[in-house]
């Protein structure tokens, strides 16, 4: 029955009210199509941990519905076997070493103890795991053991994965490796949710939903949201070199490009749809204005950028309340 | 229920590898073991030490050519009443399971009673005596006269049973110097009559009356042991016999160091699996486990049943392993695989340990952080020392506090565990205990089942 279904995950109008008046979620409704990587982007605090609880079962919903390939996993534990959950703490026992961890969580969801051990040393290697299998989880890096609870989200091989932040508080080279294993998973059919908060790893998936004070801002590809938040396809950013050339750099750009805004004391960022044709026209302007530039950068505008564009705030500036 | 078994392996393999938990549950309650064998009940009994200053300001026998006659002086008195004192000290050293450390101190206050207040107050208070003895400077001439001493007496307690403890003692060693002066002086006493009549016999008095003593049938001998013993029951009327009788807390080291082992199984669990039981969410919430329970399929119930089996498991660890240090050091604790009652005690360990654990649960909902659970060790403590668990025994409880125990599930399941392993009493005599400690779980699990049915989850998320 679930295969004929196009999504696998529905959220139907979704809130969550906590007992504090906290509404961390307000009537979200979102699609997540099956066999795909997708990532909800949104800062701290935006409600994207809240509404992944509410999908993998652990905080119920005040209002609204989900399902699971069909399934509601509010109305039966068992339809949660059809998810693996990769919290933002980790879900390892510390004391437990990887192998115990893979067993406890092949426990958690009844694998059949035969089952479960070939499982384990098959989720060893593929996560690169093997050196590590009688170190306790405690004592490993922070990124083997993001990869050891993904493993364990993996033991009784769910369909759809959902993981929350996995990527916080990793070097950039291993985020890149986790990331790549993630898209490695869409090729044995597994659909994926993330949330987080970098910009640069939602980079990776195939549809991007941005989240900000408990509400979906958009959706759609990096391009996408690129196009519909900013209008453009680069960005320029002009540093000066005094700080008292800033107010008429800003004006003089604001009129030149789709948007300019002051970033830094002396940076100006500017949208642009063409940046061969919007370039020479900016030297122009800022010499004939006698501004002292110290650097000009163009470069592709960021997920970050166009959080911004949409909301108005920065997406490393964390948010109060929510979750 | 595979599922729950397998997730009981897995905490208990945790709780294994947890250093710190290990310590509290096993080795810390081992250590009192040792502690209270050998530090509070050493090899070869117990001794109590009690150092005693004399403040002597006696002056001495008076001179044998003193203006005053003293009617048989050599047959009452022979040395001054320090001497006398010390010799009974000395009779009585080690005797009663006290030590005495005597210090005699001369010449401290010049004969001044105020005077020698202070510095009895200053001896006990600042220079580590227990008792101070005053000795007067008219004390060996009241002597030699027939006349009471009067000596003071100081004692130091902090608490009244250890101020009644020492009195006791010093008692003793007075009762002791008294009961022999009085023997010498009714010996004095009945000679002294017997001579007389000896010596006025067939002559008159004042009145003319003569004196005649005439009864052939009792020699003067006679009459004068009969006197003896007339004066003796003026000076003793009541001679009572001492014997001790122990309550079977202390009455041998074997019996001690059982029933300190089965109390240290209790300060055990009643420490480790309450507080196991009061981190039973917050343990979980902080490293995400929690979350991922929660979105499995398998229920809270179902983790907590694991963790439960998890907790018998520990408790059979640290009970095997504390009470076999008991008996290692000479401990009594006797399990005889063909007596049921034997069985019930191991299974009256475990209703303790699952007692306790669901004492934690029951505040589990309530604790918000790792730290917290550290006044559920607070609580456990506390039980074990109110309730006669651990130290000290029921019996030594205030009132209040021994009501209490008697109906606090844990301590009765840990009372019946020593009548039947270590006192070897039939479970007949520790009926009740069994009773309520099993009744009292039961109840406490009723009550959990009506906070939790249902309501597991939200409590759960509540912490998250």
């Amino acid at each position: 029955m679930t295969n004929d279904l196009k999504y696998a995950i529905e959220c139907l109008n979704l809130s969550k009210k906590y007992p504090d008046g906290t509404e961390a979620v307000r009537g979200v409704t979102l699609r997540i199509p099956k066999n795909t990587l997708t990532t909800i982007l949104g800062p701290n605090g935006a409600g994207k941990t809240t509404l992944l609880n509410i999908i993998a079962g652990v905080t119920p919903p005040t209002a609204g519905s989900v399902r699971i390939l069909g399934e509601d996993p509010w109305a039966s534990r068992r339809s949660r076997a059809l998810l693996g959950f990769v919290p933002q703490e980790g879900g390892v026992w510390p004391r437990l070493n990887v192998y115990e961890n893979l067993m406890m969580a092949a426990a958690l969801h009844d694998v059949p103890p035969g089952e479960a051990k070939a499982r384990a040393r098959e989720l060893i290697d593929v996560f690169g795991l093997k050196d590590h299998v009688k170190k306790a989880a405690a004592k490993l890096s922070g990124g083997l053991r993001r990869r050891l609870s993904l493993a364990m989200a993996l033991m009784h091989d769910p369909p759809i994965v959902v993981l929350d932040e996995p990527t916080t508080g990793l070097d950039p080279g291993i985020r890149l490796d986790f990331m790549n294993l993630l898209r490695e998973m869409l090729k044995d059919g597994k659909t994926v949710l993330m949330t987080t908060h970098i910009s640069e790893d939602a980079e990776f998936s195939d549809k991007v939903i941005v989240m900000n004070e408990g509400l979906i801002v958009a959706e759609g590809t990096a391009d996408e949201l690129r196009l519909k938040a900013l209008g453009a396809t680069s960005i320029v950013e002009v540093t000066v070199a005094l700080r008292e050339h800033v107010t008429k750099a800003h004006e003089l750009l604001a009129r030149l490009a789709e948007e300019a805004y002051v970033v830094q004391p002396l940076t100006i960022v500017c949208h642009v749809r063409n940046p061969d044709e919007a370039l020479p026209r900016i030297f122009k302007a800022l010499e004939r204005g006698s501004i002292d530039v110290k650097e000009v950068k163009v470069r592709k505008p960021s997920l970050s950028d166009v959080f911004r564009a949409l909301t108005g705030r920065s997406l490393e500036e964390p948010l109060r309340g929510g979750g | 229920m595979a599922n729950i078994l397998r997730m009981a392996l897995y905490e208990f393999k945790s709780f294994i590898k947890d250093k710190s938990a290990v310590f509290w549950t096993i080795a810390w309650p081992i250590l009192w073991v040792f502690m209270v064998a050998y530090v509070f009940m050493p090899v070869g009994g117990a001794h109590m030490t009690l150092r005693v200053a004399v403040i002597d300001n006696d002056e001495g026998l008076p001179p044998s050519n003193a203006s005053w006659s003293i009617p048989y002086l050599n047959m009452t008195v022979k040395k001054n009443f320090t001497s006398l004192l010390m010799d009974a000290f000395n009779r009585l050293n080690g005797s009663n399971g006290t030590i005495y450390k005597v210090k005699v101190l001369k010449n401290t206050c010049n004969g001044n009673f105020s005077g020698c207040l202070s510095v009895a107050k200053e001896l006990l208070v600042d220079r580590g005596f227990d008792v101070a003895v005053i000795v007067p400077e008219n004390a060996s001439k009241s002597l030699a006269m027939w006349a009471p001493v009067r000596i003071a007496l100081l004692v130091k307690g902090a608490m009244p049973t250890e101020t009644y403890m020492r009195y006791g003692s010093i008692m003793s060693v007075l009762g002791n110097l008294m009961t022999n002066l009085s023997m010498r002086r009714a010996d004095a006493a009945a000679h002294m009559v017997t001579s007389f009549y000896s010596r006025f016999s067939g002559t008159a008095n004042s009145s003319g009356t003569r004196w005649n003593y005439t009864n052939a049938n009792i020699s003067l001998k006679t009459m004068e042991r009969y006197i003896k013993y007339f004066f003796y029951s003026i000076a003793f009327p009541l001679y009572p016999k001492l014997d001790t009788v122990r309550p079977p807390t202390t009455a041998d080291r074997a019996g001690q160091i059982g029933w300190v082992s089965v109390g240290a199984v209790g300060m055990s669990l009643m420490t480790g699996l309450l507080t196991a039981g009061a981190g039973f969410f917050i343990y979980r919430k902080s490293n995400g486990v929690l979350k991922r329970v929660l979105s499995s399929p398998a229920t809270l119930l179902e983790l907590l049943g694991g963790d439960l089996l998890s907790a018998i498991a520990i408790t059979a660890l640290s009970a095997t392993v504390i009470l076999g240090t008991g008996i290692a050091i000479g401990g009594r604790i006797v399990f005889n695989a063909l007596n049921p009652g034997h069985y019930l005690a191991v299974a009256l360990i475990f209703v303790a340990g699952i007692f306790a654990y669901g004492l934690g649960l029951l505040i589990a909902p309530t604790v918000r952080s790792t730290h917290a659970t550290g006044a559920a060790t607070a609580i456990g403590l506390m039980l074990v020392f109110l309730t006669g668990i651990w130290w000290p025994p029921k019996e030594m409880l205030p009132t209040p506090l021994q009501a209490f125990a008697n109906v606090f599930p844990p301590a009765c399941a840990f009372e019946a565990v020593r009548d039947l392993l270590v006192w070897g009493k039939g479970v007949a005599q520790t009926y009740w205990n069994i009773v309520i400690a099993v009744t009292g779980t039961l109840t406490l699990y009723a009550v959990i089942a009506l906070i939790y049915r249902g309501r597991a989850e939200k409590i759960a998320e509540k912490l998250l």
